[in-house]
Formats: C-alpha cells, sequence, structure tokens
C-alpha cells in the first residue's frame, strides 16, 4: 500500500548549552493510509520530537517529509496553516483546548477557521461515539481531564483528517480513561480509515497498534507490525 | 564557594536575566523621575525667582519711614518688632526745569544700602561729591534718558530743610553722573502713589552735606522680624508698606508662569506614575509562575515584596542621577526662556528632589506588588483565578462563528475589569482633548478699540460726591507730544469728576440714583443687612461724611453723578443714542448745555445673595433677573428731566478728608446751572472711565473746563494711522513711557496684547497637546501592555491554535478586533461625555436667559482627537502584529511548551 505520509533522513537537531543533541537523527520512514502506528521508546528518545517534525509543528534541521506526494519542506506558514486544519488531526497530552470556548467551539475550532459550513451530522455523531454530549456547552475548565481529551479528540476529527497525530494521549488520565481514550481513537481510526500515528511509553499501548516504532538516541531501533487490530 | 541566596541576590538575578524587559520599565521610571525631581525644582524656582523678584523690585526692606522726627526716630529706635534698619539721608529734592518732575536725592548708610538693594545697571554707586547714581525712571521722567555714565547733569534742587520742609528757593546743581540704577522707585510708587514725593532715586555719595541754609532729613528702611509685621505701630509716622502681598501683576504671572509649569509637570509625573503601575504590573503578571514558585517553596508575602520592591529600588537608583540631572538642566533650561525666573536650586532641594522621585517611583511600583503577593501558589501556577472566572460566567456555544471574531469577543468579557480600565482612560483623554481643543480653539481673541491705552494706575476719587485737589493725570502737552508723532492718528483724551445735582425738591430719580451709590452714601452696617422689611429705613440712614458734606456746602436735594468729558468727535458720536434734543457742540463747549444720560426707568431690586449674607441693593434701568432668580422690586422711578430743563451742578474740590471721612474747610466749590440739551438713556461704557455709571452728565473738553478748573486727562486712547508693527510698537512705548513716567499708570498696547494672546495661546495649545498626547500615550501603552501582556501569557493557546489550523492573520485579527472594542468603547464614552457637556452648557445657557436667544453652540474642533485616536490605533496595532509575528518565530511546540 503507498505510504500517505512519509520521512526520508529526518533529523532535528537542538541547542543545549554548546553542545549539540540530536533528538531526531536521520529517520526515514513511512505509513500507510488508515495504519495505526505506535511510536515508543524510553524517555529522551525522540519519539515526541518525531512526532512533531513529521506533522509539520515543528521544522526539521534536514531532511524531507511528504505528505500525499508533496514535499512539506517547499510550503509556507500559510499553506502548512491550511494543511493542519484540513487534513491532520491532533491530540496531545495536556488536551490544549482554548479555554476561552466552550467544548461544542473547540471542536468546531478547525472547520471553522477553514471557513466551511460544518457537516453537522458528522459532527454529531463524534459526539455520540466519544459520549461528550452533555458536557459540550461547557467552557474546558468546567470539564474532567478525560471529558478534555474526548473534546479534543472530536476537534482533530472535526474536519475529516487523513492523519491523527496523538502525543501521549492518555499521559494524564487514570487507566480508565485512558484506555477509553485509547479505544475510542483506534474505533475513530478504524471507522474513518484515519491514519493514527500515537506517541507513548506506556507497552500495554503500544502493544494494541498494528505496527510499533522504538526509538533510541533519536534513531528507529526497531520497526515491528503486531498484526491486525484486535 | 556558592553564593549565599537572598531576597537581594535574588533581585539581582531577575534584573540580569530579564535585562530586555526592563529596558522599558528603565525609561519609565527616568520619566516619571524626570517630572517627580522636575515638579519639586519648579517649586523651588518660584519661590527663589519671587525672593529674587521682590528684591529687585523692591529691596529687602519690609516698610520705608520718610522724613523722621525726633520724636518718631526714638520710638522707631525702640521698637523690639524690628529686625534691622538702615538710613537715607535726604538732601532734596531734584528736577528739571522742563520736565518739572524729578526725584529725591538721598545718600543710604550701609545699612540702608543693604535693605534697598539698588540694583546697578551700568557705571558705578557714587563714592565722591558731586557724583550721582539715579534710577532709570527718574532719568527718564527728568528727560535725561539719553544720559551716559560720565556725563553732567544739572538739576534744580530743592533743599531739604528738617522733615517734610524744604527751602522755597531751588538752587542749580550740577552732578556727573557715575551710575545707572535699575527702577525701584517706579513700583513702590506704584503700591502707593502717595509717596512719590518721598523714595529717593537719586543717589550721592555717603557723608554728602545738604547745601548752606539747609539741614537734612531722615528716611529709615526697615526689616521687620519674621512674624512680628503685625506687631508694628507705625501709625505715629509717614510710611509706606513694602508688602509682598501687593506684590501685582508681575508676580500673578510669575506665579501663573511657574505654577503652569508645575501643574503640567504634574500632570506628566502623575501619566508617567501610571505608567509605572501599568509596566511594573505586566512586568509581574508575565513572572505570574514565577511568584507562584516561590510561594509554593515557601516565601512569604513580605519576602516576595521585598524580592521584586529590591529590583524597582535597585532600578530607581541606578536611573535616580541621570533622572536628576535630566530634570535640572531641563528645568534650567525651559526658566531660562521665561522672563524673571532664576534657578537656584539649593543642596536641600536636589536632595529632596532625590528623595522624592525615589519614593515617588516606589510608591507606584508598590501597588502592583501589593497585589503580585497576594497571589496564591496555585493561582499563579496555574491561573486558577481565571479558571473560577470562567466557570462562574454563563456562555452559550455558538454552532457557527468567526474565530478571531469570538475569540476576541470572549477575551473581552473574561479580562472586562483590565479592558474597561483601559477604555476608561482612552474615554478620559478623548474627553479632555476634544474640550480642550474645541474652548481653546473657539475663544476669541480681546478687542482693542485704540491702539494704546493709557490710564491712571491707582483710583484717585475720594467720594462718588466731590473730587480731590490734588489731581494726577495726563496734560494737554501730554497729549500734543503723542500727536506730535506723526504715525499717530488721534489721540482721545477722557476726564471724569464727580459733581452734585440738586432740584427744588428731592424727585424719586435723585432718591435712586443716589440709592445707587449706596455703599458710599448711606450707612455701611445698614446697606449690609437691608432687608424688604427694613428697606423703607434707607433715607433715614445715610452716611454721616455724605450728610455733614451737603450740610457744609448747604445742599439740599441733592445726588451724585458722574461728569465726564470727551473730545468733540467722540462726544458728537452719540447723537445716534439721543432720544430727545440734539447735541449741539458749540453750545456744549461754551457751557451752555450738556448731555444727560439717564435710564428712561429706574428699578430698585434688593437680590438675595445667599443665606447669611444678607441682601444686596442695586438700581437698574429695568427689572433683571439674577441666576434666574427675580428681585425683589423695591422702588421704581420714571425720567423727569426734559430737554431744556434747568441743571444746577456743584463741583467740589477737597485737600483732604478728615479720620471720619469729612471734608476739612480747604475745599473749593464751583456752581454752575447749565441745560439740557439732549438726553440719551444710556451710552457707551468707554464714557465712564470709573466704570458702572448709569447715570451722569457729558460734555466736550472745553465745556468742562467752563463748569470747573482744569483737569488733567484720566485716560488718553491712541489709534494709530497704518499697522503697527514691533518696531513702531517699540517706538511708541518709549514715548508713552516718557508720558508716564512719574505717574501711575496702565499702558495697554493693542498690537502687544495680540502678541501675548497669540503667544499664550500657542503656549496652551503646546500645552495642552502635550497633555492629551500623553494621555493617549498612556491609554496606548495600557492597550499595548494589556494586549501583549495577554500575547505573552496565552503563548500555550497560540500554539494551540497555530496546530489546528489558525494562520498569523487569523490571530492578528483577532487581537485587532479586541484593540478595536477597547479604542470603540473609549472613544464613545468620550466623545459623548463631551457631547453631553457640550450640548448641556448651551442648553443650561439658554435656560438660564429664559429662552431668549438661541442656545450658542462652540465650533466643534474634533478632527485633533480623531487623528489621535487613529495614530493610536495604527500604532497599537502595529504593535500587536510584532508581536505575533514574534511568537510565530516560535514553533507551535515551543507555544504550547511555554518554553
Amino acid at each position: 500500500m503507498a505510504n500517505i505520509i512519509e520521512c526520508h533522513a529526518l533529523t532535528k537537531e537542538y541547542l543545549s548549552g554548546e553542545s549539540v543533541v540530536k533528538a531526531v537523527d536521520h529517520i526515514s520512514v513511512g505509513f500507510a493510509q488508515g495504519e495505526f502506528c505506535a511510536i515508543t521508546g524510553p524517555s529522551g528518545s525522540g519519539k515526541s520530537t518525531f512526532l512533531h517534525t513529521l506533522s509539520s509543528l515543528e521544522n526539521p534541521t534536514s531532511g524531507r517529509v511528504i505528505y500525499g506526494g508533496e514535499d512539506l519542506s517547499k510550503y509556507n506558514d500559510n499553506q502548512l496553516s491550511i494543511l493542519r486544519r484540513r487534513r491532520f488531526g491532533f491530540v496531545f497530552q495536556a488536551y490544549n483546548l482554548v479555554q476561552e470556548l466552550t467544548g461544542y467551539e473547540n471542536i468546531l475550532l478547525p472547520v471553522m477557521l477553514d471557513k466551511k459550513k460544518p457537516d453537522e451530522k458528522y459532527i454529531d455523531k463524534l459526539i455520540d461515539m466519544l459520549g461528550i454530549g452533555n458536557r459540550i456547552g461547557h467552557l474546558p475548565s468546567a470539564l474532567s481531564g478525560g471529558q478534555q481529551q474526548r473534546i479534543a479528540i472530536a476537534r482533530a476529527l472535526a474536519n475529516k483528517p487523513s492523519i491523527l497525530f496523538a502525543d501521549e494521549p492518555t499521559g494524564n488520565l487514570d487507566g480508565k480513561s485512558g484506555r477509553e481514550v485509547l479505544s475510542l481513537l483506534k474505533y475513530v481510526s478504524r471507522e474513518f480509515g484515519i491514519t493514527l500515528i500515537l506517541v507513548t511509553h506506556d507497552l500495554g499501548v503500544a502493544e494494541q497498534a498494528q505496527r510499533v516504532l522504538t526509538l533510541a538516541d533519536g534513531k528507529i531501533i526497531r520497526d515491528s507490525k503486531v498484526g491486525d487490530l484486535a | 564557594m556558592k553564593k549565599k541566596l537572598t531576597t537581594t541576590s535574588l533581585a539581582l538575578g531577575n534584573l540580569k536575566k530579564r535585562k530586555k524587559q526592563y529596558i522599558t520599565l528603565l525609561v519609565g521610571i527616568i520619566l516619571a523621575m524626570v517630572f517627580s525631581s522636575g515638579t519639586l525644582f519648579f517649586i523651588s524656582c518660584l519661590f527663589s525667582s519671587q525672593n529674587e523678584l521682590w528684591r529687585v523690585r523692591y529691596g529687602n526692606a519690609n516698610y520705608i519711614a520718610f522724613e523722621l522726627t525726633e520724636d518718631n526716630f526714638a520710638k522707631l529706635d525702640a521698637q523690639s518688632n524690628l529686625a534691622d534698619y538702615g538710613l537715607a539721608h535726604v538732601l532734596g529734592y531734584g528736577y528739571t526745569e522742563e520736565q518739572e518732575k524729578g526725584s529725591v536725592i538721598a545718600w543710604l548708610d550701609d545699612y540702608a544700602k543693604e535693605l534697598y538693594a539698588p540694583v546697578l545697571l551700568d557705571g558705578k554707586y557714587p563714592e565722591s561729591v558731586g557724583e550721582i547714581a539715579a534710577e532709570q525712571d527718574a532719568l527718564l521722567c527728568m528727560g535725561l534718558a539719553d544720559k551716559q555714565i560720565g556725563d553732567t547733569v544739572s538739576l534744580h534742587l530743592q533743599v531739604q530743610d528738617g522733615p517734610d520742609h524744604r527751602l522755597t528757593d531751588a538752587v542749580e546743581k550740577t552732578y556727573t553722573l557715575v551710575g545707572i540704577l535699575g527702577d525701584k522707585r517706579k513700583y513702590i510708587n506704584n503700591l502707593d502713589p502717595e509717596k512719590d514725593g518721598y523714595v529717593p532715586a537719586i543717589f550721592t555719595c555717603a557723608g554728602a552735606q545738604t547745601e548752606i541754609g539747609g539741614k537734612e532729613a531722615l528716611s529709615a528702611y526697615l526689616a521687620v522680624r519674621k512674624g512680628a509685621a503685625e506687631h508694628l505701630d507705625l501709625s505715629y509716622m509717614n510710611f509706606t508698606s513694602v508688602d509682598q502681598n501687593r506684590f501685582g501683576d508681575a508676580f500673578t504671572s510669575l506665579l501663573e508662569k511657574s505654577v503652569f509649569s508645575a501643574v503640567m509637570s504634574g500632570v506628566l509625573m502623575l501619566a508617567s506614575g501610571l505608567g509605572i503601575v501599568n509596566a511594573f504590573n505586566s512586568n509581574l503578571s508575565e513572572r505570574k509562575k514565577q511568584i507562584g514558585l516561590l510561594r509554593a517553596v515557601g516565601a512569604t508575602r513580605r519576602q516576595i515584596i521585598g524580592i521584586y520592591g529590591r529590583e524597582s529600588f535597585i532600578l530607581s537608583l541606578i536611573s535616580a542621577p541621570l533622572s536628576l540631572l535630566i530634570s535640572y538642566f531641563g528645568v534650567k533650561l525651559i526658566t531660562g526662556f521665561m522672563d524673571d525666573f532664576v534657578f537656584l536650586p539649593s543642596w536641600r532641594v536636589l536632595l529632596g528632589s532625590l528623595a522624592a522621585s525615589l519614593v515617588f517611583v516606589l510608591l507606584a511600583s508598590l501597588i502592583p506588588l501589593f497585589a503580585a503577593s497576594r497571589i496564591s501558589p496555585m493561582q499563579a501556577i496555574r491561573n486558577t483565578e481565571l479558571s473560577r472566572k470562567m466557570r462562574r460566567m454563563k456562555i452559550r456555544s455558538k454552532k457557527l462563528f468567526k474565530v478571531p471574531k469570538l475569540l476576541a469577543k470572549r477575551n473581552l468579557k473574561f479580562y472586562r475589569l483590565r479592558m474597561a480600565l483601559t477604555s476608561l482612560i482612552l474615554a478620559v483623554a478623548v474627553f479632555i482633548s476634544s474640550y480642550a481643543f474645541t474652548y481653546l480653539l473657539s475663544a476669541s481673541y480681546t478687542v482693542m478699540f485704540d491702539d494704546y491705552h493709557i490710564g491712571l494706575g491707582a483710583d484717585q476719587s475720594f467720594e462718588p460726591y466731590c473730587n480731590t485737589i490734588r489731581t494726577i493725570g495726563y496734560t494737554e502737552n501730554d497729549k500734543q507730544t503723542l500727536l506730535d508723532d506723526p504715525l499717530v492718528a488721534s489721540v482721545n483724551g477722557k476726564v471724569a469728576i464727580n459733581a452734585v445735582i440738586t432740584a427744588d425738591h428731592y424727585t424719586d430719580y435723585m432718591r435712586l440714583l443716589n440709592y445707587n451709590l449706596s455703599y458710599s452714601l448711606f450707612d455701611d452696617d445698614f446697606v449690609q443687612n437691608i432687608t424688604a422689611e427694613t428697606y423703607g429705613e434707607l433715607d433715614a440712614h445715610e452716611a454721616a461724611a455724605w450728610t455733614d458734606f451737603k450740610e457744609k456746602l448747604n445742599l439740599t436735594n441733592a445726588a451724585a453723578v458722574s461728569v465726564a468729558a470727551q473730545d468733540e468727535p467722540v462726544v458728537a458720536g452719540l447723537a445716534e443714542s439721543v432720544v430727545e434734543g440734539r447735541i449741539d457742540l458749540d453750545k456744549l463747549n461754551s457751557g451752555e448745555e450738556v448731555v444727560l444720560i439717564a435710564p428712561k426707568e429706574l428699578w430698585a431690586g434688593l437680590h438675595f445673595l445667599d443665606v447669611g449674607a444678607g441682601y444686596y441693593l442695586q438700581v437698574y434701568p429695568q427689572k433683571i433677573t439674577i441666576d434666574g432668580e427675580e428681585l425683589t422690586w423695591t422702588e421704581t422711578a420714571t425720567l423727569d428731566m426734559h430737554v431744556g430743563d434747568a441743571l444746577n451742578l456743584t463741583v467740589v474740590n477737597i485737600d483732604d478728608a478728615d479720620e471720619n471721612g469729612f471734608i476739612t474747610e480747604n475745599y473749593t466749590r464751583r456752581d454752575k446751572t447749565v441745560r439740557i440739551g439732549a438726553i440719551c438713556y444710556t451710552a457707551d461704557y468707554t464714557f465712564w472711565p470709573d466704570g458702572g455709571s448709569q447715570c451722569g452728565v457729558i460734555t466736550t473738553m472745553d465745556g468742562l473746563r467752563k463748569l470747573t478748573d482744569t483737569y488733567k486727562y484720566k485716560f488718553l486712547n491712541v489709534t494709530m494711522a497704518g499697522e503697527v508693527t514691533a518696531e513702531i510698537d517699540a517706538d511708541m512705548m518709549r514715548l508713552i513711557d516718557r508720558i508716564t513716567s512719574g505717574v501711575p499708570s496702565d499702558v495697554q498696547s493693542a498690537y502687544q496684547l495680540a502678541q501675548e494672546e497669540r503667544q499664550s495661546r500657542r503656549q496652551m495649545m503646546i500645552a495642552i497637546s502635550a497633555i492629551v498626547i500623553l494621555m493617549l500615550s498612556v491609554a496606548g501603552s495600557m492597550i499595548n501592555n494589556a494586549l501583549t501582556a495577554r500575547i505573552r501569557e496565552g503563548k500555550r493557546e497560540i500554539g494551540t491554535l497555530r496546530a489546528v489550523g489558525a494562520s498569523a492573520s487569523d490571530l492578528v485579527r483577532s487581537y485587532v478586533i479586541e484593540l478595536l472594542h477597547m479604542l470603540g468603547i473609549g472613544s464613545t464614552v468620550g466623545f459623548a461625555g463631551f457631547f453631553a457637556l457640550w450640548f448641556g452648557e448651551a442648553m443650561g445657557d439658554w435656560l438660564k436667559y429664559h429662552f431668549t436667544e438661541k442656545p450658542v453652540f462652540e465650533t466643534l474642533s474634533l478632527w485633533q482627537t480623531l487623528l489621535g485616536v487613529l495614530l493610536l490605533f495604527a500604532v497599537c496595532a502595529f504593535n500587536l502584529w510584532r508581536q505575533i509575528r514574534k511568537q510565530m518565530k516560535y514553533s507551535i511546540v515551543e507555544n504550547i511548551r511555554e518554553l
């Protein structure tokens, strides 16, 4: 199957005092449409940085990211914004909801930024699926962590993206909520045929993915397929 | 070894690490210190200038006692309330034949010299016999203004012969002019014209003797002990007080200039103080987390205030030397441009300014510091206060929305207090700006009908029914001197005297004419407490002096009136106002006829002034209301004099009055019966040099001479042939100086008045523009700080929005909408307030005058304010764009992680 997104010799370096730290070191890898891939590794292995550079949240120091056959390094800031709002969805560990907007408004945010009329049926379906129908009129400060993360997932899916990037989405949640969120991610990914690239340090979470990339010192040390989703 | 961690080291660490952020704060602190120390410098400058100006104009003495007798010299010597005194040895009175005006000649002992403090403009003080130093005005009034140092001066000298006496025959004396002194007699003379012949303005060397046959008199310059002025009794001698309270126009103008500058500086100081509060606020709110962490690890409120207070103290100390230098040289430079200002700050003033500016900055920084120290650790770290506030608010989800607009709307809602405060500052700035520009630009210039007004500086009249013999004024020669100038087109002289009209019986009209002068003709206590109930007893409460005057002169059925004389063309100009008869200039000149100015009706009214202040009795030509209140009308009379009627006029000139105000036996009286040639109900106020009269007699100068002795002019009004330029004005003022030297005068030049008004308006414009710009800048900086702080605080939100696809323009738009809201609300409130006042003032005036006139609206001048607001918007929008661009330089992850 053709890759929807791939990277070639992707490198991200940071300055730490006077020394250069390679958080991502010449990684070349591709992800297929509808694939659920977990990226795992010890703390400081560069998994989050890899996700951020792959998803254009951060510019790589060198290397290329190809999405749908297009080299993203040639995109300007505005084009990248449009790409993020239309084709990518993001779920963060700290939910990152806009505090001044209600749950519903947060969900609609990418659609409204794109100046489109929302597909109400689809949005309602998302809300039902995520079980947040009775909480979406509230501001994030009035919601629990699990509820906030569900809204963040709904927001990530609102524009029917082709890839969902999730950075430790269960990291801030208790075991039960974490399991629920992960199930939801898997479900929506399968339901809508979305590629799910998820960073986690929890092996239990990684085990549920079709493919697991293990990183150490900014390099992929293992790329294993664990079979179809259960 | 590691350094010990103290609040000071923490404060210093903060300063080192946040250099960039502190630059703005430092500039604000320097400005605040400059303005606060500048204000003190201005105030100190006012005092030093006042003392210096006083010393230059009047010397250091509090009193001058003239030509003391042995008896009162002994009494003076025994005075314990005197701090010091010095003696002037009066040798006589010197004058020139041509001018007939001169000065007392004297020599001063060392103490007197110190107290009189002569200001040497040129040459030296006399050191040997035959040398003199003279004040500029003394030389001018003797026609010797062109004399140079070393020139010979010939004077007639009336030799002094003891106190209050001079030998009749003048001797010729020749002196060498060795010094020219600044004027002092002129200023003292203006305070007390009666002492004109006593204050010396020509000085000889110490030890000079009187001429043969004469005997010197002693005058004393007195300095009173501090606080003892009230206890000093000088009533037994001839003296004049050189009191600071009688400082006159120069001091007022000095005060106005200085107060204006101090107020300006004060306004700037307050504004910069607000700026500091705001800058510290933003600075601290950006560092809430740091404060929270310090609190979480156990820092007390006091320690938090200590850490951040030390920061501001260190910043103030760093700024202090530069600030003091700027304000010192700034004030020196500004006062250098202002006449009469002397800037001599003492060490005490310098240290005081330093302390005041340090305290001011610390106080301004304490407000945000106290607020910051009250934050709880969790509140600081997680901004729980905002979360709580958000939870309390009712928010309804939008189904469709524009992201920038909705974000702006929500932010305005959640941060409404901060936004409201900012809008309020802007509203005040807009209000002041609109008001100042509208009213300042619509204020009209003073209109003078002539180019120069020359008038007597002091009121010489005694009572409204008689005149003093020793009348000062301007002669025909003075008038001719002015007319001889080829640039002068005409000179109009005015004379006004007091007279009494008598009749066969005391008519109601005459009684009301006298009521008009109730303050002089009736008993003071009675008039001041008069009511509608006691009004009927008024006639029985005539002032004793008025009754005595009428008895002494055997005048019955008398009423006091003014008699004014003007040049023929001016009197002829009255023709338009004549309601009966006609103006025949020949008959006026011959003294056969006069023009009577008398309203058709007179109404006596009592106006209740205030609770406890009683009633005020006044006579009006018709019923009027004062402040919308009807007066209590007690009496009315209709004019019962007609053209052709005989008018008995009595003019009395007295030498002096006794202590009760009764005239002494030394008076002259002229009785004349004239015919009323024409009647006017009213005449322009310019006919009444003393102002206020409603009824009187007008004639020509020749006509007046037929009625009474020749009087000197009280006013000379000069009209120039062409346009007056600066050079012509300077020449004219020199000419007028010659005429007015020795005569206390008020001189007004239309050219100078226009220049002064133009300059004053220009200064006002600059000042108001500065205040408006400053207020708009403060509002702008508050808006900028508020939005910038929110951008910095909201990094994470910016990152989130960027992650979900918001572009830079979406973000800028959201903040610009917030900015527009704040500017819009502030401007609308400011303009609305101004319009309410503007409309209210006009309608108030309209209502006050009982709908008789249309409301007067001042022409609006709002474009300056609108321009200011637009500029403010442009600057703030640019800054927002810059701030957002700055955030966009970070990656989204950096935004989100708040690195």
